[in-house]
């Protein structure tokens, strides 16, 4: 479980210029086996969560803990803490360390000190799991970027955390393959229990998530499943968030008379099954 | 300047299971080191002969096709021929005065500038062949894990022999991918109607201030995200008592002490051959 209690956070030299901090007040639960997206327009302080849950940045004011450990208590369990909380970043290009993937993936597992042939082990399952047999022995810069974004998640799970966090992972990759990573490692949360958190600005990808948490301005503006979520149209698009075109689809049939459909349509079988229904 | 990538085969580790591919990174570095000491160390056209021989007996061993490392030294070797006609022509020396061919105002072309240009010019390029077969043979982490394995006893004196590794693989890592951001960026401002390469000195150097400054710009950025995640990945280098652990196992065997025995034995042959030759 990872606490965020009443966490303020302020970059160095914002204060000075007047600039409201980057997260404010802000309070969440993040339970085991979730799977979260976290969306927000840009400068809404969804990144600035992520470091914090990844002890990367510290709170100024409130608190975050993670299965326990405060992550400004500093010593090991700030190392305990990084490694239970995998961080993947937008741009694998500025994430990835090594120059061949058998090697990116061995990263972490080589900074945590394990034994060679659990190095091997974790190696060979990463391989398997993300589909980079093929590329085992290439160099990380011959990869494609949705190659590399899926490396770079390979790198980060190689760790065996127990919270993914994933920075607008598929800002840089094109739809087809964005949509294949994100059903990849919903499939990892579910198998393995992972907890899962997807930070995007892409309202469509939310559908497929247990929970949604939308920030503006540093603040937690909704939280909850995603069909709650989208019942706030209004409040999304004072966050300069439209809704998916499906539940905007089904909202104007609605409209139109149509008034036996549901208020909140989240995907295209939902909009079949339910005009189906209607006959 | 657009199509850089195409010229340069730097760092692009070719794993064609050759002999030299598969020694020990230590044996190669050592061999390399003792090589480049005998080449540098030489003045005479024998010696220089025999080096070219040498050479052609180690692109044989690498079984890499001759026109793929000849293509990457070619922008070197173009550059080179610049220098070469420098240096010929503000070749000036005590003994000169007696060989000149040719002389115009500063400029003169003597036997000796001739002789001398030649010389120091094939001893560079052999050097540079040298440099690009071992990063030819050798992937960066094997490069890497040979450097640390050679310099450890270095660490004695208080030396990070690790970070300072790290920094080098690193920094060779960039190497494409600041060649890709040379190329968009030289693109993005072509566009713009910037014309590289034309003009006084003094535009051309504006010119290509549009691409450095967002270089150094984007290479900054780049470096802090980096740290950022390689430090989420549990890697704490100048912490005390950390300890990582390696996936690769260096191996030493007969091969390496036979390729070390060869090479030091050739380079006292060039040694002992520049010392009797009359020429």
């Amino acid at each position: 479980m990872i606490e965020v209690n009443n966490v303020t956070f302020r970059y160095s030299g914002e204060a000075e210029e007047g600039i409201a901090p980057a997260l404010e007040e802000v309070t969440l639960r993040i339970g085991e086996g979730e799977t979260i997206a976290l969306i927000g327009h840009n400068g809404s302080g969804k990144s600035t969560l992520a470091r914090l849950l990844a002890a990367i940045l510290l709170p100024q004011r409130g608190s975050v803990i993670v299965d326990g450990l405060r992550t400004d208590a500093g010593g090991e369990s700030l190392w305990q803490i990084r490694q239970s909380v995998g961080l993947v970043f937008q741009n694998p290009d500025d994430q990835l360390v090594a120059n061949t993937v058998i090697d990116e993936i061995a990263f972490g597992p080589e900074n945590l000190g394990l034994p060679r042939f659990e190095i091997e082990e974790r190696v060979e399952e990463m391989l398997d799991l993300l589909d980079l047999r093929p590329y085992a022995r290439h160099a990380v810069s011959d990869l494609s970027q949705g190659q590399k974004q899926r490396l770079a998640v390979a790198g980060v799970l190689a760790m065996r955390p127990r919270y993914l966090i994933l920075d607008e992972p598929t800002t840089m990759i094109p739809g087809r393959t964005a949509e294949q990573l994100l059903e990849t490692v919903r499939r990892l949360a579910r198998e393995r229990g992972i907890t899962v958190l997807h930070i995007t600005h892409h309202m469509y990808e939310l559908v497929d998530f247990d929970r949604v948490i939308v920030m503006d301005r540093g603040h937690v503006l909704l939280d909850g499943t995603p069909a709650h979520v989208l019942r706030h149209r209004e409040e999304l698009e004072r966050a300069g968030l439209g809704l998916p075109l499906i539940t905007q689809l089904g909202q104007r049939l609605r409209a139109r008379g149509w008034s036996q459909l549901p208020e909140v349509i989240l995907t295209l079988d939902d909009l079949k099954a339910a005009l189906c229904s209607l006959k | 300047m657009i199509e850089i990538s195409r010229h340069i085969s730097f760092g692009q580790y070719v794993d064609n299971g050759s002999w030299l591919t598969r020694l020990d990174p230590r044996a190669k570095i050592l061999c390399f080191a003792f090589t480049v000491a005998a080449f540098t160390y030489i003045s005479q056209f024998a010696a220089l002969a025999f080096c070219f021989v040498f050479c052609l007996f180690l692109q044989w061993l690498s079984r890499l096709p001759l026109r793929y490392v000849l293509q990457g030294m070619r922008m070197f070797i173009s550059f080179l021929l610049v220098l070469y006609a420098f240096q010929v022509l503000f070749y000036t020396s005590s003994t000169q005065a007696n060989s000149i061919i040719w002389h115009w105002g500063v400029l003169t072309i003597s036997w000796e500038g001739l002789i001398h240009s030649t010389q120091v010019d094939l001893r560079v390029i052999f050097l540079y062949y040298l440099t690009s077969l071992l990063m030819l043979t050798t992937s960066l982490v094997d490069l890497a894990d040979g450097a640390e394995a050679l310099l450890r006893p270095l660490r004695r004196l208080g030396l990070p022999v690790h970070e300072l590794v790290m920094v080098f693989v690193i920094a060779l890592k960039f190497v494409p991918l600041l060649i890709t951001e040379v190329e968009r960026l030289s693109i993005a401002q072509a566009t713009r109607g910037v014309r590289f390469g034309r003009g006084n000195p003094w535009q051309r150097i504006r010119a290509l201030s549009g691409i450095i400054v967002p270089l150094f710009m984007s290479g900054l950025q780049r470096v802090e995200m980096l740290s950022t995640a390689m430090e989420a990945r549990c890697y704490r280098a100048g912490y005390r008592g950390w300890r990582r652990s390696k996936l690769h196992a260096l191996q030493w065997t007969g091969s390496d002490s036979l390729a070390l025995a060869c090479c030091l034995l050739l380079c006292g042959l060039l040694v002992a051959l520049n010392l009797v030759s009359p020429f």
